[in-house]
């Protein structure tokens, strides 16, 4: 019976032990492990830049119609993103044609969506077409490439006097590859 | 059904993404045209007349004729396209009875005169014995003429004045033929004018020396409408 409780103290104190190694090697930092090797494959990913901008501007309007189109760099960051025009003393079947280059000044070829032209139709007829004529749709312009277009604005006989009929035409450009 | 592990986790990261609004874009870029049409104004009217160089708002100038008795009024429509001209106690050879005014365009776009209408009541055979004359000058804005042209027995001269006259029911043709399809620019005119005297210029009625008995007691009213359209009208 003795010999039992002695047996039973003796794992105590070993199982004590080993509690009190463990505990220590934690707090002392010690940790185990197997001996490794580690390959590393190091790469940089730079991405390109899709960016167009307005360029070669000129107007040309009927007699009588005085005609100016600006270009702005509405965000500064050096490219004219925006051409507003101005046109003056217009009258039914008067005229006025703006010309521009639409220039690829990124790194990467761009496409060109579907215009959106909101004007008021009673009193104008407003069309955007390549430069002789054709749709600019789909159209690519590679890298340090333009595209040449024209804005052709079309007074009607509806047009009342002395008003003012504000157009604005909006073109998305994608990236080439884009569906 | 039964999906394997393989797939599960691919699917259970995009709905994940979806669900936190994760989306995927291609590249745009916008570009803007932003026109603004003004439109011009068409616009002519009367004014009071007389020489180019000389003040054509005087209205002291508006009628004038040396036969006595006669009473000369005129008006213009309040949108000043349409003048009305009464002459009243003629009789057997009255003299020129003149008015003088101008069409200028006050507008900001060239104006055709597309017709000229003249509408004439009052007793038809009183009418048939109104002769009428008169001088029409073409001006630039700085008021230099560019050309004349006369209709009738102008310049008025002693002697027979009435048969060279035209006769007041061919006014309209007369003028039609006349000025119709001319272009006023913006700052031009066209001037019934005095030019220098009392002897040119301007619009003038005068009565023949042979009108019988039954023109007498006779008010005649002219009303003269001048049309105008845009300058590129078809």
């Amino acid at each position: 019976m003795r010999r039992k409780e002695s047996g039973e103290k003796m794992k105590c104190r070993v199982a004590g032990l080993f509690a009190v190694v463990l505990i220590s090697l934690a707090v002392l930092g010690f940790s185990y492990a197997w001996w490794t090797e580690t390959l590393t494959i190091s790469g940089s990913v730079a991405t390109g830049e899709l960016d167009v901008g307005f360029a070669n501007n000129a107007t040309q309007c009927s007699e009588y119609i005085t005609c100016k189109a600006i270009l702005v760099d509405t965000d500064n960051d050096g490219d004219y993103d925006k051409i507003d025009v101005t046109v003056n003393n217009a009258y039914p079947c008067g005229w006025c044609n703006v010309t521009f280059d639409i220039k690829n000044l990124g790194t990467i070829p761009a496409k060109i969506g579907t215009p959106i032209l909101e004007f008021n139709d009673t009193a104008l007829s407003v069309s955007l077409t390549d430069a002789s004529g054709g749709s600019i749709v789909g159209k690519v312009i590679d890298v340090n490439g333009s595209l040449s277009c024209k804005l052709a604005i079309h007074v009607k006989e509806a047009a009342e006097e002395n008003k003012s009929y504000s157009v604005t035409v909006t073109i998305p450009v994608k990236q080439f590859n884009a569906p | 059904m039964k999906v394997s592990k393989g797939y599960a986790l691919p699917m259970l990261l995009i709905i994940a993404l979806g669900a936190i609004g994760f989306g995927y874009a291609w590249w745009t870029e916008t570009l803007v045209i932003g026109p603004t049409v003004n439109t011009g104004e068409l616009k002519v009217e009367f004014v009071n007349g007389q020489a180019p160089g000389k003040d054509w708002n005087n209205p002291n100038w508006r009628t004038y004729g040396a036969a006595p008795h006669v009473i000369r009024t005129w008006s213009w429509s309040p949108d000043k396209l349409t003048i009305y001209i009464t002459l009243s106690n003629m009789y057997p050879g009255t003299g020129s009875q003149r008015f003088a005014f101008g069409i200028i365009n006050t507008g900001t776009i060239p104006a055709k005169l597309k017709d000229v209408t003249v509408t004439i009541t009052g007793d038809s055979t009183t009418v048939h014995y109104i002769r009428t004359q008169g001088k029409i000058e073409y001006c630039r804005d700085d008021l230099t003429k560019v050309w004349e042209k006369s209709f009738g027995n102008w310049p008025h001269i002693d002697g027979d004045p009435y048969e060279k006259d035209i006769p007041l029911e061919n006014l309209e043709n007369t003028l039609d033929s006349l000025i119709s399809g001319t272009v006023l620019y913006p700052g031009w005119m066209l001037g019934f004018g005095e030019d220098e005297g009392e002897e040119s210029g301007s619009l003038g009625f005068a009565m023949h020396a042979t009108a019988p008995e039954g023109t007498e007691g006779q008010t005649i009213t002219v009303a003269i409408t001048f049309t105008f359209e845009q300058w590129n009208a078809p």
